[in-house]
């Protein structure tokens, strides 16, 4: 596969979770990416994982100078085709419902409470399960690509059926 | 491409337009595929251009008799299937003042009723883990002027989406709706009569949507292939593929 082939992406947030399953996912279509995030080890880690054709740029998107040398990290490679988190040309949203990253757990005070929260969360989603965070990447991937070059400025859901049913 | 091989698809209006272009895709992935059409013109012409590998069945899609038999043939030839593309729809544009009980009774009968029934009938045979899409339009969150009744009527259809979604939860099959805004599929040429009218309506058309183009069928087919099979924790939504009209 190789629909984000010789693109240049930008995941914010990329570190766990959803926005490492994107960012792995984008590399597997041929793209180079940067991972912007927080947390040092995390990101070393993230970086780790996707293996190849892949920087990782420490960044507090909150802070307007991490923000530039995100922008100076990512210039010297070229021009950027996708942002995930982010705006540029065809926007789009996706909106996750429940999805079973180490973020979900780390809300909980107790592991226990952790496991509780998850059973409600089960029983109130259509689909009766958490999302995978692979099932968000494959998302942020159609929405990236040229796969929906006619779409712009749609909130897609990715909950499971939450919302709408 | 092997990337739906092993599947079976049915496509409700599927021998012209966003349905022809989708049947395509499918077969060229090594999918088989069932489309349905209503002219005879349009099912030969499908015929010749699906080739072998798809099944061209002659259905009327507002008929609740053709869709029992549709449901028949289905059986027999693919005893269940995975993917549900009820695609046929069609608008009659029509000022307030001149909407005939006629024109409302075929817009809701094609665009709501014949959709609702083909789920109905068909659903029972699709397989675990299996998907319905419908197509929407743009016309249902829009108000655009002459498209009272066909609007209306797509509304509808995006309702059913999010009931159907939640009564076809325990067969795991998930429903979403594909939401197209001006697609250049031939329709116009069908729907306008003169090319005055019709240059008049593409340029009005293009002047007004973000991205300044209309679409085109194969946009709409990646987007109902994406909703089919890889949107997996998506349900009951509607995803609008309209250069931006629904939402800028």
């Amino acid at each position: 596969m190789s629909s984000l082939k010789n693109k240049i992406a930008v995941v914010t947030g990329g570190s766990s979770g959803i926005g490492v399953a994107t960012a792995k996912r984008f590399v597997e279509e041929g793209a180079y990416v940067f991972i912007a995030g927080r947390r040092e080890a995390e990101l070393d880690k993230a970086v780790a994982d996707v293996g190849r054709n892949v920087t990782g740029v420490k960044t507090d998107i909150s802070k307007l100078d991490d923000l530039d040398r995100l922008y100076e990290a990512v210039a010297n490679k070229g021009k950027i085709d996708v942002i995930f988190a982010g705006a540029r040309i065809r926007t789009n949203v996706l909106s996750p419902g429940p999805v079973d990253t180490p973020m979900f757990d780390e809300q909980f005070p107790s592991k226990d409470g952790a496991a509780e929260a998850r059973q409600q969360i089960m029983a109130m989603t259509p689909l009766a399960r958490l999302a995978r965070p692979e099932e968000i990447a494959s998302t942020a991937l159609f929405l990236a690509s040229d796969q929906s070059s006619y779409v712009a400025g749609i909130d897609l859901l990715v909950d499971g059926g939450l919302t709408a049913v | 491409m092997e990337r739906h091989q092993g599947k079976k698809a049915v496509i409700i209006g599927g021998t012209s337009g966003m349905g022809l272009a989708t049947a395509k895709m499918l077969l060229d992935g090594g999918a088989r595929v069932l489309v349905t059409g209503r002219s005879k013109a349009g099912l030969e012409s499908a015929e010749k251009e699906l080739g072998k590998g798809a099944l061209v069945v002659s259905s009327d899609a507002r008929s609740l008799t053709d869709i029992d038999a549709l449901a028949s043939r289905v059986k027999a030839e693919f005893d269940t299937f995975d993917l549900l593309f009820v695609n046929a729809g069609f608008s009659i544009p029509t000022p307030l003042e001149s909407v005939t009980e006629a024109i409302y009774d075929e817009m809701f009968n094609l665009n709501a009723k014949g959709p609702f029934f083909a789920v109905q009938k068909l659903a029972p045979l699709i397989s675990r883990g299996g998907s319905v899409v419908l197509t929407t339009s743009i016309a249902n969150v829009k108000g655009l002027p002459g498209q009272a009744t066909y609007g209306a009527a797509k509304a509808a259809l995006r309702s059913f989406a999010r009931v159907l979604a939640d009564e076809l939860l325990p067969q795991e099959i998930r429903v979403n709706a594909v939401s197209p805004g001006p697609i250049d599929t031939g329709i116009l040429e069908k729907v306008f009569p003169t090319e005055e009218m019709r240059t008049k309506v593409k340029g009005h058309t293009v002047g007004i949507i973000p991205m300044k183009r209309f679409g085109t069928s194969d946009e709409i087919a990646k987007a109902v292939l994406f909703l089919a099979f890889d949107a997996t924790f998506t349900t009951g939504a509607e995803f609008p593929v309209d250069g931006g009209w629904s939402q800028l």
